[in-house]
């Protein structure tokens, strides 16, 4: 007797979900996102009075005042940026040739023959930043000797005298043959990358071909605020019988104190923290000190 | 000690330019007086003149074209 055949049929494997909900609600076009329309419907809401909905705007406000508290902490303690050449400079040659290629051009500065020998080859990759930020290794001996046999020359201990001995080199000598032998070329191959000419591009090209890019501001933005310019979207309100332009905060806070001063106590009551931590703000400032603008001597 | 330090100790360079290597005017002279026949072009020029501290009281050459603005 045959055993009937059981066909176990092989589901398919469950498909992840493509993204969470929260990520959904921020994907797309900032502007026509879900959870843009979300918000732009408890913002309405808000404006007339729902007090759910006005719970969410304030935790919205709060969550922003927050992050920008976070950012403005973050920027006033970011370092500044160093300057990109000396960093080049510093990492590829070390110290032993830092210093201005505009020595070399003027014969105030020289390089020994060590400090050539560990120079990258022309068809060595770094070759073009190393040149970008050649220096003098040492000074030529006339500057010394012209410095020296001057009336305001500086006394200088034996130590000083000792170090400056070490970093001169005669321009004549044979420390420097290699410099004088390449001196033109590379002379003429610094100038042709760091001269005004050298450095700029050619007339219809240009270095920047796209542009700079916009500004990417907005829900879903997260560079200046978490919630973007969601609050900054300029709106018109009604003022005293007059429309007026107003960013989205202002408008959403002059109809809520309306509101509340109007005799609604549930919108008062949700209200009434957010002035006293205002007025206790207030307050407070009074004890910081006054900037100083000018000083006087 | 590197270039720039002794440059400094012998007092050849401007001590108010922190960031950068500015000589002193009569060190750019002597050095220009001491090239003799050799001319610099107009974009070495522009280079050797940003490293001169106080440019204006350099005595310039005939033959020098580039003059601080």
């Amino acid at each position: 007797m045959l055993k009937p055949r059981v066909l176990v049929a092989e589901l398919p494997p469950k498909e992840p979900p493509l993204m969470k909900w929260e990520e959904l609600a921020v994907y797309g076009e900032p502007d026509t996102s879900a959870g843009y329309m979300v918000l732009r419907r408890q913002f309405n809401e808000a404006m007339n009075g729902n007090l759910s909905a006005i719970k969410v705007m304030l935790k919205m406000i709060r969550v922003n005042e927050a992050a920008r508290r976070k950012r403005e902490e973050y920027d006033s303690r970011r370092a500044l940026p160093s300057d990109r050449f000396e960093f080049v400079t510093a990492r590829l040659l070390g110290e032993e040739r830092r210093g201005d290629p505009a020595l070399l051009l003027l014969g105030i500065g020289v390089i020994s023959n060590s400090a050539m020998r560990t120079m990258a080859e022309p068809d060595e990759p770094g070759y073009e930043n190393e040149l970008r930020a050649l220096g003098p290794s040492h000074i030529a001996s006339w500057v010394s000797d012209w410095a020296m046999a001057r009336e305001d020359c500086p006394d200088l201990s034996d130590l000083q005298l000792e170090n400056v001995r070490a970093r001169v080199l005669s321009e004549d000598g044979p420390e420097t043959s290699e410099w004088r032998e390449r001196k033109d070329d590379l002379l003429s191959q610094i100038t042709a990358l760091r001269g005004p000419n050298g450095a700029r591009f050619s007339p219809g090209q240009s270095g920047n071909r796209r542009g700079r890019p916009r500004k990417k501001t907005g829900f879903g933005y997260p560079e200046d605020d978490p919630m973007g310019s969601f609050f900054d979207e300029v709106m018109t309100t009604t003022v005293h019988g007059e429309e007026k332009a107003m960013s989205r905060l202002n408008a959403l806070l002059f109809q809520l104190t309306v509101k509340a001063a109007r005799g609604d106590d549930k919108i008062g009551a949700l209200l009434g923290p957010r002035i006293i931590e205002a007025l206790a703000g207030q307050w407070e400032s009074r004890f910081e000190p006054e900037p100083i603008y000018e000083l006087r001597y | 000690m590197d270039t720039r330090e002794c440059l400094l100790t012998l007092g050849q360079i401007s001590r108010r330019a922190t960031r950068r290597t500015l000589i002193m005017p009569e060190l750019a002279e002597e050095a220009l007086r001491r090239m003799g026949d050799r001319r610099l072009d107009r974009d070495q020029q522009a280079i050797a003149l940003r490293v001169i501290a106080m440019p204006d009281k350099v005595k310039w050459p005939d033959w020098w074209e580039v003059l601080p603005g």
